[in-house]
This record gives C-alpha cells, sequence and structure tokens, in this order.
C-alpha cells in the first residue's frame, strides 16, 4: 500500500496548503504549472524564481505526491544555495501568516542551535497549525544539521534503493542526547537518485530534470505524506491533528518495522487503524516497508 | 555593528524594543509582528543592553544555512 491506494480513495492533498523554504520554484516547469499559489522572496537582491534548482527539484517531489495540494514557495535559500537565520524568520513568518498546513524545510546548518531563536520559532509555528519537515542533515554517522538536532522535531534521514540507510544520512544524538532521525525516506544514497523537476534557470545543471541525492529529497516525501495524511484526518474528524501526534505516529512507525505494521493491517475493518497503517506506510517509505518484508 | 535577531518575550512588545534599537544607534532590518523578532543592526557595544531589558527573551547573531542536497 502506497500513494497510490491513498489517490484512488479520493487523498490527494486537496485543500492542504505546503510551504517550501528553500531556494524558490520554477514556476512555468512542466511538473508545477499552475500549482505554485504564492511565490515570495526574502532577498532584496533576488526575485522569487528559483536560480539554483533546488527549491524547484523539492517542489517537484511534493507536487508529484501530493498531487492537489496547493503550493506556497518561499525563497529563503539565493542564488547559491545559501541562506541565514535571518532569512528563515522571515519564512516562518510567511508560512504562519499564509496559513500554510505543512512547510518542507530541506536545509540545515552545522551549528548547534539547541538553544536558539529556531527552538522558538518551532514551538510557535507548531501552536499555529503549521507542521515544520526538516531534513536531518549528510553529515554522516554522529553529527546532526540545525535545525533537524531539535529534539521535538519531524527529522527525516535518507535510504538507499537496496534499503539500507545512505551512508550520508546525519544519524546520532541531537539535542539533549535525543537519537536523529525519527523516520526515513528514499532520498538516494550510493547507487542511486531521486529525478524530479529541475530548473533551467540553473547555471550549472540546466535542464527540465535532474538526478540529486541527499536528505533534502527524502523529506518532501513525508511532507507529502504530511499533507494527505492532514487531508485524510480533516475529512475523518473535522479536525487538524497536532504536531506531536504525528511525530510520534512517525517515530513509532519506524522503530516498530513490518510486526505493527502487519497488526494494523490486519484491522483495517476500523477506519481510524487503516489511517494509522497508510501514514504508517507513507511515512517509513516503501523501501523501509520492503526492507522488513523481505 | 552587527546583524541581531531579538526575540521578545511577547510581540506586544515589538515597537519597545523598536524604539530602543533606535536609541542605542542601531538601525531595524526586519520585523515580525508574528513571533514578537525584530532583526537589526546594533553597536555590539550595545547588545547588552538591549539584551537586559525584562522584556528580551533572546538576542541572537546569525548564521548560514544551506541546501541539504549532496
Amino acid at each position: 500500500m502506497g500513494f497510490t491506494k491513498l489517490y484512488e480513495v479520493g487523498i490527494t492533498g486537496k485543500g492542504i496548503r505546503v510551504g517550501i523554504m528553500d531556494s524558490g520554484v520554477y514556476a512555468e516547469h512542466p511538473w508545477l504549472k499552475g500549482r505554485v499559489v504564492v511565490a515570495r522572496s526574502a532577498f532584496d537582491y533576488e526575485d522569487e524564481k528559483d536560480y539554483f534548482g533546488h527549491g524547484t527539484h523539492v517542489a517537484g517531489i511534493i507536487a508529484k505526491l501530493a498531487p492537489d495540494a496547493s503550493l506556497y514557495s518561499y525563497k529563503i535559500l539565493d542564488s547559491k544555495g545559501g541562506g541565514d537565520l535571518f532569512t528563515l524568520i522571515k519564512g516562518f513568518d510567511w508560512a504562519v501568516n499564509d496559513r500554510v498546513n505543512v512547510v518542507n524545510l530541506s536545509l540545515g546548518s552545522p551549528v548547534n542551535c539547541c538553544f536558539s531563536t529556531i527552538r522558538l520559532l518551532h514551538d510557535s509555528s507548531k501552536e499555529m497549525g503549521v507542521f515544520p519537515i526538516y531534513a536531518v542533515g549528510n553529515f554522516g554517522e554522529g553529527r546532526v544539521a540545525c535545525p533537524a538536532m531539535i529534539e521535538d522535531t519531524i527529522a527525516v534521514g535518507s535510504v538507499d534503493v537496496d534499503c539500507s540507510i545512505a551512508d550520508f544520512t546525519s544519524r546520532g544524538p541531537g539535542c539533549f542526547f535525543y537519537r536523529r532521525p525519527d523516520t526515513y525516506a528514499f532520498g538516494g544514497g550510493s547507487k542511486s537518485c531521486v529525478i524530479s523537476a529541475w530548473t533551467p534557470l540553473s547555471k550549472t545543471r540546466p535542464g527540465m530534470y535532474a538526478c540529486v541525492r541527499g536528505t533534502s529529497q527524502a523529506a518532501p516525501q513525508v511532507t507529502a505524506a504530511t499533507a494527505l495524511f492532514i487531508q485524510a484526518y480533516r475529512e475523518r474528524f473535522g479536525v487538524d491533528p497536532k504536531y506531536d501526534d504525528l511525530k510520534r505516529i512517525a517515530e513509532v512507525a519506524t522503530r516498530d518495522n513490518v510486526l505493527r505494521v502487519d497488526e494494523m493491517e490486519r484491522a483495517v475493518i476500523n477506519p481510524i487503524a487503516q489511517l494509522l497503517l497508510s501514514l504508517a506506510l507513507l511515512l517509513v517509505g516503501e523501501a523501509v516497508w520492503r526492507l522488513r518484508t523481505r | 555593528m552587527g546583524a541581531y535577531s531579538i526575540y521578545v518575550t511577547n510581540p506586544v512588545y515589538v515597537n519597545d524594543i523598536v524604539r530602543d534599537v533606535e536609541a542605542v544607534g542601531g538601525r531595524v532590518i526586519t520585523v515580525s509582528t508574528t513571533f514578537g523578532i525584530v532583526v537589526a543592526e546594533i553597536p555590539d557595544s550595545m547588545v547588552g543592553r538591549i539584551a537586559a531589558k525584562r522584556y528580551v527573551r533572546m538576542v541572537e547573531k546569525s548564521y548560514p544555512f544551506e541546501v541539504t542536497t549532496r
């Protein structure tokens, strides 16, 4: 069971606003035409278009997996792929004011931000109904990127096609020694990569599609899954889910592998269990599912 | 002179901090009334004075972010 099963029952991200805090989005790309509702830039010296390519790649993954979600592009990384704390503040400000439901942050910093403005931004955002999903970083074992190191974030690592954890995925203790990441999705590895939209505006790698690897490519899959989950939850219960519940489900689904998924699959008569099963499978990704069942 | 983010304990204090920044010869770059954050350039010698205000929760210098793609 994957994303397609959910599309068949009308769970496509309809009515869900997905924010992308990145290098902007090339909205004219064939995969993204008509999908970007809002585009903003945090830079005085650059417009909202993507001159780097990364944001368009991330947007392509989300657009494909959550086909009816509206995309909100917040350009907080410039044409060299760099931003700072101040552009991040602007991004969060926009996301909250635009009432975005889930926001993808495929970015990181090597600094320690356990006691930082970012923690406060994260806490306030989730209280205001914005769900941030973070890439855990590509530093390998023992080092986790900021903001994914903050213990109550949803931090996403990457698995390879052979279902092994990608060697570049950051993992290890985050703030207060909490083990990161929480969950994994396919983000490519030594033998694979993720194909998605790319921007012709990029000077370094021109073209309409590109094959890229990293936790940046894993996080948008969890972002898209979260968008579908919020829609399903909203339709079922009439309210939006809580960020902390989502985080707990992601952790449990990843930790308890197929045994738990099997139990839930047998209990699909219960619509809530079915919903949880769908989310569990979506969050851990089909790669992890295959790993546990082979 | 350096750029700092100043996080206040409640967004209602944003105007007070803007006044304080200007009083010490600083310049406000952006204001987030949603979160109660003022980003401003302040003379480095005056940062302590701003941080000591009772309604200031955190003063922090910026640090860089980059994409997490290999």
